[in-house]
Order: structure tokens, then sequence, then C-alpha cells
């Protein structure tokens, strides 16, 4: 008998390597879509039972948030300052923001604020005023907080082969403060991330993201990698940090009722006061949509959505171009810190997602990538050169889905190109050793990064 | 016929049948396949035909409802906006028939068309004033949207969000109707919002505008399907292997009940509580969406339809007969399960908002719970049947 269940122990995990796939980046929760519907589709595998559930958090997540006095109830209380009305604006198909053009008010591009020092806990300290995020729209009868634009300039380089490139870097500039000069201020500047395969990334074991950390860099490959240790005001202690442009959310419902309460102005059981301290302009003319504003359930909901999103399929015409890819991917290190290949969690809550080999291309650490990239605002643990890395997967298909391909946190780079070209810091080698590629490989290892 | 002699070409392209001098309408069951092909290409070009005379309906109902729409324009009253409200339940009802074809690599959804025609949930205040916000929407505020026009309408749906839809039913809907701030029925927008009202002249042309537009996208997918039609040319896309088209429909009527009907349209809204969270919102007419999309799946399932000027009848082979030269008690429990839950959908009371904010014990919404759960039992089979047709296996 107990041979019999070895047997069977051997030939189960031979049967998950077998079934490991690298075009399946979700494993069995990968869903075949490559339309603009690509990032919003439920995992593959998921129960239908939980479908109610998705679709609730769904319309929640598209549905505009009206302001409190209106009639329509439940989905009511935005602002009185915000940045947007609903999730999807930023997230749009589940997708990826984007800086805003001349004279417009950014969808899917914000903010962030802070004075110097630790607040709270740890993490950054609100300004007294305008707490840690600029509201670009105001409800009427209330001023926005300030007006944002970015100016570009223009960073010329050429690659060993003689081919020239011209980067843009973002100046952001903050005016017609509404509520009085901020004073001494840590700005940065964040564009929306798309939201598809955050449970999978939430079913990634602690243990397996520490191990890949190398704070001291005893393996002298000039990469650290630390894992951000941030408050998490659902768990009620100090947590690792997985989400967000510096790590600094340690779970999904955090990181959600965060962008609920700083983003649209809607207050939840984590986060009951409005992100500002405006408290005359709220309880006289803007009365509030009910305390909290959304409700737990809602909340969760819109969380249980944001977990099974699944990641789409990788795109390779076939199996030599994955292989050279890879292997351009390998030689210049890129994998160092977009760490191919996990295992999710086999006790994970959700069933669906529990025990799948998955290929988000990140190890979910933080990395010094240089002064280019710095916007000098540490958070929690993370420093102002740091930054996380970001997952890789469905990156290809961010202008079908979005219709454009701006990358990195500030949405600064406009190509996959560009955005390896802004790496500094740790990847200073990886960045060297695909500008040394020949025009061809360059090539070759773009379309590899199009196609995950 | 476009999409029959497509099929006629794939089958005998994939079969490479021997040369015979006799004219072999389809090629010979291949050895090892589960189900027949001659059982299969009957159901397929019947499907072809369905298609195009279901959607030859919506268009002429479309139609007759744009018609009342200018009637009303020309001659705004009580009377043409209620006319244009009847046409629009009409149309609608006959539009909903066709939502069968979605998810199944069809036209509806190649064309990326049903975005701009059946968008929902609609955010009132992006197209017009609300209780709320009397100068919001494309409506109000004509420095920002200085132009109401076919061209323009469609470029703005789902601009800056997902639920602002500018396009399709809903949005005609919503400026038909208006706000439904009434628990007990639909909304009541005055005919003088298109006359004297503030910008009513842009309401007006909004209201024409959109109706146009979802009256020529409508005939553009339709058209896709005319069998007159077939130049070779764009049909090229149904030129796939006939065991993918099969699945393709049979995939597309397991998502159409399954994770539309089932989830989306009953569950999320009872789920959610709120009167609002139904697909046609302000004409309180959900009912009538969740029995037409019965009605088309039955159609397409059981290869029968009859036009509304019973002039078309079809009655052929189906989804159902291919499955069943698979296995016919598999077929039969098929049958059963989506009569079940058609019957239940079929009673489900009406208005459907007043069973969303009803007690879980009461009738109606027990009777939603039957519908969901019979729903799931035919999606299940469905799925038994795909595999046991071996068509499960997934084209990588």
């Amino acid at each position: 008998m107990i041979g019999k269940s070895v047997v069977w122990s051997v030939l189960a995990s031979t049967l998950v390597i077998a079934l490991a796939d690298y075009r399946l980046p979700g494993g069995e929760t990968t869903v075949f879509d490559a339309s603009r519907e690509a990032f919003t589709q439920p995992a593959d595998n998921l129960d239908p039972k939980d479908f109610a559930r998705f679709f609730s958090g769904d319309t929640l997540f598209n549905t505009n948030w009206v302001s409190a006095s209106s009639v329509v109830d439940g989905r009511d209380g935005l602002g009185p300052l915000f940045n947007t009305r609903s999730c999807s604006s930023c997230h749009f198909k589940d997708g990826r923001g984007e800086p805003p053009s001349l004279g417009r008010i950014s969808d899917g591009f914000l903010v962030r604020l802070s004075l110097p020092g630790k607040g709270l806990e740890g993490g950054p300290k609100p300004h007294p005023i305008y707490g840690n995020q600029i509201s670009v729209r105001a409800l009427p009868k209330a001023k926005p907080e300030a007006r944002v634009s970015i100016e570009y300039e223009h960073v010329n380089g050429s690659y060993p082969d003689g081919t020239s490139y011209s980067l843009l870097k973002p100046i952001i500039k903050i005016e017609n403060w509404g509520y009085g000069e901020p004073g001494n201020l840590l700005e940065s500047a964040r564009v929306a991330s798309a939201v598809c395969g955050l449970g999978l990334l939430d079913a990634i074991a602690d243990e397996s993201i520490l191990a890949l950390a190398d704070p001291e860099d005893r393996d002298n490959d000039g990469i650290s990698g630390r894992a951000n240790r941030v408050w998490s005001p659902s768990k009620q202690t100090h947590s690792i940090g997985k989400y967000g442009w510096k790590a600094n959310k340690a779970t999904l419902l955090d990181q959600a009722a965060g962008a609920f309460q700083g983003d649209i102005g809607i207050t939840s059981p984590l986060f009951p006061e409005e992100n500002h301290s405006l408290q005359k302009l709220d309880s006289v003319l803007y009365p509030s949509g009910g305390n909290p504003e959304i409700e737990n359930r809602d909340l969760e909901d819109v969380v249980f959505y944001l977990k099974t999103l699944a990641p789409p399929s990788s795109r390779f015409t076939n199996q030599e171009s994955y292989q050279s890819g890879k292997e351009l991917f390998e030689i210049a290190r890129c994998s160092s810190c977009h760490t191919p290949r996990f295992q999710t969690r086999e006790d994970y809550s959700i069933q669906a997602l529990a025990g799948q080999l998955i290929y988000p291309y990140t190890d979910l650490l933080l990395h010094d990538m240089g002064e280019g990239l710095a916007d000098n605002r540490p958070d929690f643990e993370a420093n102002g050169r740091e930054w996380r890395t970001p997952p890789l997967w469905g990156i290809g298909l961010i202008p079908i889905v979005n219709r454009h391909s701006r990358l990195l946190h500030d949405g600064r780079a406009r190509n996959i190109e560009e955005a390896i070209l802004w790496h500094g810091g740790e990847a200073v080698s990886s960045k060297r050793a695909f500008m040394k590629l020949a025009r061809e490989q360059r090539r070759e290892l773009l379309k590899f990064v199009r196609s995950l | 016929m476009r999409f029959r002699n497509i099929c006629a070409i794939a089958l005998i392209v994939a079969f490479i049948s021997p040369a015979q001098s006799d004219f072999e309408p389809f090629p010979p069951t291949p050895e090892g396949q589960i189900y027949s092909n001659e059982v299969a290409f009957q159901a397929l070009s019947n499907y072809t035909d369905i298609a195009w005379a279901m959607y030859a309906d919506a268009v002429r109902d479309v139609v007759r409802f744009n018609m009342a729409v200018y009637h009303f324009r020309k001659d705004p009253g009580p009377e043409t906006l209620q006319n244009a409200k009847d046409l629009w339940i009409e149309a609608r009802k006959t539009y909903g028939k066709t939502e069968c074809f979605r998810f199944s690599e069809t036209p509806i959804d190649e064309l990326g068309l049903e975005i701009l025609i059946n968008a929902w949930p609609v955010d009132e205040s992006y197209i017009d004033y609300t209780r709320d916000d009397p100068d919001s929407g494309i409506i109000n505020q004509p420095d920002r949207y200085p132009k109401i026009n076919s061209v323009y309408l469609p470029k703005l749906n789902e601009q800056g969000g997902e639920a602002n839809v500018s396009t399709g039913w809903h949005a005609v809907e919503f400026l038909l109707w208006g706000q439904d701030l009434n628990p007990d029925g639909p909304g009541n927008r005055l005919w003088t919002d298109f006359t004297t009202a503030k910008n009513a002249d842009r309401r007006m042309a909004y209201l024409v505008t959109a109706t146009e537009v979802l009256r020529s996208h409508l005939v553009t997918v339709s058209e896709e399907w005319n069998p007159a039609n077939y130049d070779g040319g764009s049909g090229e896309f149904f030129i796939r292997r006939p065991s993918r088209i099969i699945r393709s429909i049979m995939t597309g009527i397991a998502s159409m009940a399954g994770r539309e009907i089932a989830s989306e349209r009953l569950a999320a809204a009872i789920r959610s509580g709120s009167q609002e969270d139904e697909h046609s919102c302000f004409s309180d007419t959900t009912h009538n969406d969740l029995v037409a999309n019965m009605e088309g799946l039955e159609s397409i399932l059981f290869g029968k339809f009859t036009s509304k000027s019973v002039k078309v009848v079809i009655d052929g082979k189906g989804v159902i007969d291919i499955i069943a030269s698979a296995d016919k008690e598999l077929a039969g429990r098929v049958e059963t399960q989506f009569r079940s839950a058609m019957m239940h959908i079929e009673a489900i009371p009406k208005p459907f908002d007043q069973v969303i904010v009803a007690p879980t014990d009461s009738k109606g919404r027990r009777t939603i719970d039957k519908a969901i759960s019979s729903l799931w039992e035919f999606v299940y089979s469905m799925s038994d049947a795909e595999e046991i047709m071996e068509l499960n296996t997934r084209a990588r």
C-alpha cells in the first residue's frame, strides 16, 4: 500500500511538472483571449458557483460612483475630493493607465505625496492637509487639490552598434494648490497597473519570495533584492509587501480599500476616514454616503474579482521562438529579478488558484533601479531608489487592451525597449548586456517579452 | 451561402475525401470521430440559416423602431414617445434572441460591435442629466462635446471608464425612459425633454443619432450572415476546422447560459440587491431579455426558428442532433435540463427589479435560484458533451 501511494505521489508530481507550460502563465487559470477583453476574464478553472461573486465584483469595479446626495443607493459617496469615479476608469478593461496628455486631467495616473520622515507604523508621513496623494478632481463647490501636468525632457543615447535612441524624462508640475502652499514635499508619480493575475501573486507563499531575497548580495551578482515589510491595516500587523510599485501593500484588501479611499473618496471599514483633513468641507456641504460608504461584502467581492482575474496565455509563434528568446532573456540576466516561475501555495483560500505553476516573471522584491528612475520618496522599507519588479505576463497585450504601450511607474517609457533602457542600479549590467546584443537579437528579446 | 458553402469547403478540405465522380455533399465521417459528419453538416448549415433569419428579423424591427423615432422627432408628443418606447421593447425582444450567437466566434463579437450595440451597465450621468446633477452628460455639455453625430458618438463609448456607455440599446433606453426613480415601475421621462427642456435639441439629436447608429451596426452584423452576400472575401473568417466551429458554437451556448444569464444577469443582480442592477433597468423589461435569450438558445439547440412574419419557417437539425449522433442518452439529458431552465426563467415574476429586492424566501427569489441551478446543470452537461465528442482539446 505504501509503495502504491509513493508511486502515486511521484506520478502526481511528474504530472504537475509535465503540465507546467510556459504558454500558460497562470497554469490552469490561464485564459485564451488576446482581444481587448484579454485581462477581463475569470480564471479558466474557476468554480462556476463563484461566478456570482466574480460578476458582482466586476460590476462594482466598473461602477461610476456618484455623490452622496444621489438617489442611487449603495453606489454613492464619491469624493468630495477624488482622482476618478470608478476603478475601471484607471484600470480600463482591467488594464493599465498612462500619463495624461497635454491639458487633460488624468485617468490612470496620480501623484503620491508625503512629508519627509516616517509616519504611523513606519509608512510615509501624510501631509496634514493634502494627505498622501493629490486629488485632481472635486465635487461641484469644492476645489481640486491641485493641477498636475507633465513636461518631458529628451534623454538621448545610442547603442554600441551606433543605433541612437531618445527617452522621455518626465518633469511633474503641480500648480494651483487649492488649499494653501504645501511646503516641503516628497512627490512620486504613478500609473495604474494591470490587475489580472493578482490572486496568483497573492497565492505565492512568503517563504518563496524570501528565498529569493539577498539583501546583502551574498552571491555577489550585483543584485540584492529585498522584501518590503509594511503595515497591513487588514491584518493589523507588519507583513511582506507584495503589491504596488514599491511593494507597499501587503494584501489585496489593503490595496483595494486604499484605492477606494484615496482615488475615489469612498470610505470603507478599513479606512473609515477620507484621505484629507478638510473636515469642514465634508460635514456641511457633503453628506457622507453612509458610513462606511462601501460595505465589507462589496469590498470583498471586489477583492475576489481581482484575485480571480486570470492572466492571458502567452503568444509565442512556436517552441523555437520561445527557446531563443528565453536564452537571450537569461544571457542578459533579466531573469535574475524577473523570476519566471513560481508554484502557488497548496492551501490557498481559492481552490482554483492553489498549487499552480505560474510564470509571472517577477520576484516581487525591491531593487535599486538607479538615479534615473529614483523618486526619492521612501515607502516603508523601500528607499527612494528602489522599486518592486513588476510582473511581465500580458505585457504585450497592453497596446491591444489599452491602446498605448506606456510602461514603468510613471509611464515614461513608450515601449518595452525604452523601459529596458531606463533600467539602472542593480539592473545596469542587464541593460548593458541588452545594449550589446546585435540589433536582430535585441529585436528577438523584445519579441519574447511581448509574447509573455 | 456564406457559412454553408464555407462549412462544406472546410469539411471537404479537412478530410480530403477521395475524388469521386458523384457529388458528395459532405465528407464521410472519419474513422474514430464520435459524432456524425452528416448530421454536423446539416446542423451547421441550418445554424447559418437561423442566424440570417434571426438577424434579418432583428434588423426589420430596429428599422421600425427607428421610423418611430423619426416620427417622434417630426411630431413630438406623449403618443409618439410612447409609440417609440413600444417599438423599442419589440425590437429589443427580437434582438435578444440573437444573443445566442455571442461568445461563438461569430460576427457580433468578431466585428467588435457587441460593445457598441449592447454595452451595460450604463452610467446615466455620462449621457444626460440625472436627478442629482442637472448639468451632467454629453447632452448638457456642448462646450466639451460640441458635436453629436454618428461618427463622434461611437468614439465616446467607454471613454474613461467601462460604464461610460454612449451608444447601443441601453443608451437609447435611457433616453426614452429616463432614470428609473420609481420603485414600482419604469423610468418616466417627459416628452418635453425633447422639445422645451434645456438642451432639448441636443437630446433629440442624441436620441436620433444613437438609434441610427444602433440600426447601422445591427445591419453590419446581419449582412455578415446574408447568403446573397457571399463573395469569398470577408467570409474567410469561417474557414476553420469544422470541429472548431462546433466547439465554438457549443462553448457559446454554454457561456451565454452560464456566465451571462445565470451569473452576470441573475446571480450578481440578486447578490447586490440593487434594483438598478438589472439588464434593462430604465424600462423594467429585463424579463423580456431573459426570455428572448433563452428562445434564441432554444432555436440553435433544436434547429427550429420561425420568423416574426411567419414567412420563414426553419425546422432542421440543431446542435442537439450533433450531440445525439455521439451520445443519445446525453442529448436527452441536455434537452431535459434546457427545458427545465427555460421553464424556470419564464416563471420569474415581472418586473425583475421587484424580485431583486424581494426577501430571499419569496417565491420569485426561489424561482430565480432554481433557474440559476438548472442553467448550470445544463452547462455542465454541455461540457460533458464537448468532452464525449472530443472537442474540448484546446488548439494551442
